[in-house]
């Protein structure tokens, strides 16, 4: 493997490490890595997470996020960034704040091209999507309706007469014809069929049903060899469902899913998975204390600031580097979030809500089963000594001693 | 540090490696036999509890060898007074960690 991939390693774990000691961290893991034989490099840079990770653990809390305010502070600040650049974003604006499609169009899916035939509403104002049918090369092509552009308000550029309109997405048009600007207007055989890219839309923005990457615009007649697919219409009524009579006599329901909807509420149901996560990477408990409304209302406030932390910011960055991912994002940012609100939290003075500071290292490794072992931190206010047994286990709990008036003139 | 400040075995090991041998990190993984995962992290935890300090060679030596600068580590006084005590808990170090010089493999 070559030595970028093996610097690559290095260079990521330093991430973890504090700024103002990665520089000097990764030169040192650099400097040691030309020791290193080939065959033992990879298993060498895996080390190096395992060293990061515990200076991460042991540095000291930056001085901002030492007091409770600042701390909000800067997570007020945080969410009001990641919440301005979602409205600045396109992707992010029209996913939680103005979709781009019509207001009443909606989405039908697993419809069959006679029951579209029967489609309570006639083109322009409906459009049939057929599931991908072909795939030209590692892209995946679907049939629609020409109606489909002006429903969904997509200007196509003038496609020559002898050929059908093709819709790219943006993945489709980076991977499989290398992001050419001058892609529009190409002309190329599709299954046979003359075909003339007419447009390069975003992913997310056009959030059509199904896993094409490619549209082909076609007639009805064309379509009609289709059995099942999507129908796309605007329905003017906020109906959930739409009813149409079948040859048989009977009518069936289709149920109506409404593509104007904002995205919100779905990826906060997303973050509800996250949270249903979180037990597995971290300990719910926040040690034994004495009810406090202050101390509650702190961790609340956190948990309200880091949502949308997490949820516009995980989108905001996604949205430019890859956006199918953006679920699948949020739901490790929400458990990331949330344990670092946790941590946190253990990790705070129960009266002043300081972060405690100068960890020592109590006890011997060697006794653990005889001794307490662990790590002892202090408030620097003086109201206490938190206890944090280096041994997890279900009977082992961080313990916080509180330091009565007599211990005042050492701080 | 208390100069009767007892280690954990592990951390024996590295102390006696970095007294016996060239004192950097791969030459103390190499005389240990321990992955580059443990060590660093312990060595960092030794130098937290000022058992040992750190120090980058000049650039001009590590050029005429025609290699990288190290990062030498060196054991405080503190350091070799843990190491002493930890020699009499554990007689077996010095012979699981002979003094010697690592080649670049």
């Amino acid at each position: 493997m070559s030595g970028h991939f093996h610097l690559a390693l290095l260079r990521a774990a330093s991430l973890a490490v504090r700024a103002t000691e990665r520089e000097e961290w990764f030169a040192e893991w650099r400097a040691e890595l030309w020791y290193v034989t080939s065959r033992r490099r990879t298993a060498f840079c895996l080390g190096a997470f395992r060293d990061a990770f515990w200076m991460r653990r042991h540095a000291p809390a930056p001085v901002h996020l030492q007091s409770p305010w600042e701390c909000l502070g800067v997570l007020a600040v945080a969410a009001a960034l990641s919440l301005f650049f979602a409205l600045q974003l396109p992707l992010p604006r029209e996913m939680f704040f103005s979709p781009a499609v019509p207001h009443d169009l909606v989405a039908v899916s697993r419809i069959s091209f006679d029951a579209y035939r029967q489609f309570p509403a006639a083109p322009p104002d409906v459009a049939f999507l057929g599931g991908v049918r072909f795939h030209a090369g590692n892209l995946p092509i679907a049939l629609a309706s020409r109606s489909l552009s002006g429903l969904i308000r997509l200007p196509l550029a003038a496609p020559d007469r002898d050929a059908a309109p093709l819709i790219l997405t943006r993945t489709a048009w980076r991977r499989n014809f290398a992001g050419d600007p001058h892609i529009v207007g190409r002309r190329m055989t599709v299954d046979g069929r003359q075909a003339q890219v007419a447009a390069v839309v975003s992913d997310r923005v056009w959030r059509l049903p199904g896993y094409a990457e490619a549209w082909l615009l076609v007639d009805q007649a064309t379509l009609a060899g289709e059995s099942r697919g999507y129908v796309v219409a605007r329905m003017p009524s906020r109906a959930g469902s739409v009813s149409i009579p079948h040859a048989g006599g009977g009518v069936d329901r289709f149920i109506c899913i409404h593509l104007a909807e904002p995205m919100l509420v779905p990826f906060l149901l997303i973050m509800v998975l996250g949270c249903a996560i979180l037990p597995a990477v971290t300990r719910l408990s926040l040690g034994k204390y004495p009810p406090s409304l202050r101390r509650w209302g702190f961790l609340a406030a956190k948990i309200i600031l880091t949502i949308p932390v997490v949820l516009f910011g995980t989108v905001d960055v996604l949205s430019l580097i890859a956006p199918m991912l953006q679920p699948h994002a949020v739901i490790v940012g929400t458990v990331l979030g949330l344990r670092w609100v946790l941590i946190d939290q253990r990790r705070r003075c129960p009266v002043c809500l300081r972060l405690l500071t100068h960890p020592t290292a109590i006890g011997e490794p060697s006794r653990t089963l005889l001794e307490w072992y662990g790590t002892e931190l202090i408030c620097t206010r003086g109201h206490g000594l938190l206890h944090v047994p280096e041994v997890r286990a279900s009977y082992t709990e961080q313990r916080w001693m509180r330091l009565d008036s007599s211990w005042s003139s050492l701080f | 540090m208390a100069a009767e400040t007892k280690l954990s075995h592990t951390a024996a090991m590295i102390l006696q490696a970095i007294q016996a041998g060239d004192g950097y990190g791969f030459s103390v993984m190499e005389m240990t036999g321990l992955p580059s995962g443990t060590v660093y992290p312990a060595m960092r935890r030794l130098e937290r509890d000022e058992l040992i300090r750190s120090q980058w060679e000049k650039a001009s030596i590590a050029e005429a060898e025609l290699r990288p600068p190290r990062k030498y580590y060196k054991l405080t006084r503190d350091g070799k007074a843990a190491l002493e005590a930890s020699q009499k808990r554990y007689p077996l170090i010095a012979k699981l960690v002979p003094a010697g010089k690592p080649e670049r493999a």
